[in-house]
């Protein structure tokens, strides 16, 4: 498969992912392996799971699985598991106004 | 901390609820993650010379200032400096998790998820660089921060927010020298593609200051004349604001060391794909993307609501009713994060969810509601045919592909099981 | 008032008019001392100083800096008086913060050698 054009040069080492700096080569390398879902992509390359989970670069990822064949109702959404943005320990620990059961 | 409804995003449609929901006598907390309520029409100045004089510039932060009193006068409690992280449900109600030196949660009778649009910008080789930011995060740094974020800058990307970004810059007194396309092929796709840009501009030309711009709008709709502008331009003669509209051109790079120096410049065909001729290197210190907008869906996903997929909407949205009940008794959803569209609708959709819970909460049918929103509808439409700005073409096709969506499912949303 | 930064403040916007009175405050940043108004993100103040470079990335050391603004992208953070990972566009400066860039963990500096730029 034709690697996406970027652009001139390297188009390869442009980071898709920058919260783990995963490159458009890495993703795909994951796709021409069979990857064709963002979880499939997050799993083998760790793109979407820093610290912004996908935000910034999960719509770039969908449109390389469109290239690739899978549009963006079968490239799904990245399954989402709170939290959805980092919490100190503390916070998941309860405290002031917090329920108990 | 107890609410009977807790509203996700201080933005014009979680204020605009909770204001309607409070009248109806509920209480009523907003949650935000931001410093002051107001989301992101406090970055927003337009300028829409096609209306009356008086009504020419629109000021986002006066929109939010005056719902913001209006909130406060009621007896509205906002939440500022507060991340929602979590949405569980605790028995009856909903568990609200918050992340902030306060309380680490809220417990609400209902939930209106209200957490508005995200930027998607589109990688180019060398975006991670300082200096490159969203279009939307020039407007925030200009009209929110008062701080420039550079004295030269470029624009990637040709939609209305990229735009407002090169008058935004220009009033703060930054020098933008020039808006082109993405790097061509994927993932830009249709967005970097003259043609397409061409055809799309059509929706913009009532805002651009050039009567060029103005004239080549109506006549751009028509496809066989899109091509045949599209095929004329190739120097870039347009200037918008003083910024060099290179229609035929992408940047292809963004080069520096420690941050900006310059944007690679690389000559287009029509239909995109890279041409021969001249890459042109043009100092700049700041690069702005702009790659459209996508409704931040998050806590809905999180909370277990049911989706659907309309692009026409901007992509995945929460499968949502009239007044915005999800498939979850007690989430609803208002605004941006159901489908992206213009400040003054997303107020209208926010009043009518506002005003459908507070009645739900106080134990009306929802007969009762239909009737009572009926006028809260009719404004929405409204505000809809009136909008200067069209962030999604197919916006009224896709509001009516989520009602049908919604029947078919025979969803009711109101009523636990 | 002399607002600190002048070179990129926005002091008379044409739309938006003269900017409100706000008390300036000393902060630090990576040992050097700075200014800012009180109550500005810190990633304002920041900007304002042209402190560009906030943080480099842990992969391959590269330099990162204000992306998006509004506190969905995480590459504005810093740690604030020892708490790590603060979003400087979300949080309001104070006086005597002391604000230190995020480099990257370990003695060796990046994680990996970055791809070969051709």
């Amino acid at each position: 498969m034709d690697s996406p054009d970027l652009g001139k040069g390297r188009p390869d080492s442009t980071v898709i992912c920058r919260c783990e700096e995963i490159t458009l080569a890495e993703i795909m390398e994951a796709i021409s392996r069979g990857a064709r879902t963002l979880d499939a992509v997050k799993r083998q390359t760790r793109a979407g799971m820093g610290m912004c989970q996908g935000r910034t670069c999960h719509q770039a990822i969908v449109r390389l699985l469109a290239a690739a064949g899978r549009g963006p109702e079968q490239a799904g959404r990245p399954s989402i598991r709170p939290p959805v943005r980092p919490v100190l320990l503390e916070a998941l620990d309860g405290g002031e106004g917090a329920s108990t059961e | 901390m107890r609410v009977d409804l807790a509203v996700v995003g201080a933005g014009p449609a979680g204020l605009s609820a909770a204001v309607a929901a409070r009248e109806k006598g509920i209480n009523v907390i907003v949650i935000d993650e931001g410093l002051e309520p107001g989301g992101r029409l406090l970055s927003q100045v337009h300028v829409d010379p096609s209306k009356p004089v008086t009504e020419r510039i629109w000021i986002g932060r006066t929109v939010a200032s005056s719902l913001v009193r209006r909130a406060e006068k009621l007896g509205v409690r906002l939440m500022m400096a507060t991340t929602v992280w979590g949405l569980f449900r605790s028995g009856e109600l909903w568990s609200v998790m918050l992340n902030s030196g306060g309380p680490s949660e809220v417990l609400a009778r209902a939930v209106l998820i209200a957490t508005g649009s995200a930027e998607q910008p589109l990688p180019v080789p060398g975006w991670t660089l300082p200096g490159v930011i969203t279009a939307g995060a020039a407007q925030v740094m200009v009209n929110q921060w008062r701080v420039r974020p550079g004295h030269r800058a470029f624009i990637v990307g040709m939609d209305p927010l990229a735009f407002a970004t090169v008058h935004g810059l220009t009033m703060a007194g930054v020098r933008v020298l020039g808006i082109a396309n993405p790097p061509p092929g994927v993932p830009a796709g249709d967005q970097g593609v003259p043609r397409e840009v061409l055809g799309r501009l059509a929706d913009l030309s009532h805002l651009a200051p050039s009567v060029l711009m103005r004239l080549g709008g109506p006549v751009s709709r028509s496809r066989a004349v899109a091509r045949l502008a599209c095929a004329l331009y190739v120097r870039p003669v347009l200037r918008v604001w003083g910024a060099a509209v290179m229609l035929r051109h992408a940047v292809v790079e963004v080069e520096g060391d420690a941050e900006v120096s310059h944007v690679v410049l690389s000559p287009q065909r029509p239909d995109g794909t890279v041409a021969g001729g001249i890459r042109q290197r043009v100092p700049v210190d700041t690069v702005c993307l702009a790659g459209g907008l996508a409704p931040l869906t998050e806590l809905a996903a999180v909370a277990g609501c049911k989706f659907t997929y309309l692009p026409e909407l901007g992509g995945h949205v929460p499968l949502h009713g009239p007044f915005g009940q999800t498939t979850l008794p007690g989430i609803f959803v208002a605004g941006n994060v159901t489908g992206v569209e213009s400040a003054p609708v997303v107020a209208e959709q926010g009043g009518l969810a506002g005003q459908a819970i507070g009645l739900l909460l106080n134990g009306e049918s929802r007969d009762t509601v239909e009737a009572a929103t009926a006028a809260a509808g009719v404004r929405v439409c409204r505000a809809r045919d009136q909008a200067s700005l069209r962030f999604l073409p197919g916006v009224v096709e896709g509001r009516r592909a989520m009602e049908h969506a919604w029947k078919r499912g025979h969803w009711d949303g109101v009523t636990a099981p | 008032m002399t607002l600190p930064g002048a070179g990129l403040r926005v002091a008379v916007h044409s739309l938006l008019g003269p900017l409100g009175e706000a008390r300036v405050v000393r902060f630090t940043f990576d040992g050097l001392e700075y200014q800012g108004l009180e109550g500005e993100p810190i990633a304002a103040a920041l900007a304002a100083a042209g402190i560009r470079v906030i943080r480099h990335s842990e992969r391959f050391g590269r330099p990162r800096g204000v992306f998006c603004a509004i506190g969905h992208c995480y590459e504005c953070r810093v740690t604030v008086n020892g708490e790590r990972n603060v979003r400087s566009c979300l949080t309001p400066l104070r006086e005597g913060m002391v604000v230190q860039s995020q480099e990257p963990i370990g003695p060796g500096g990046p994680l990996e050698e970055p791809p070969h730029e051709g």
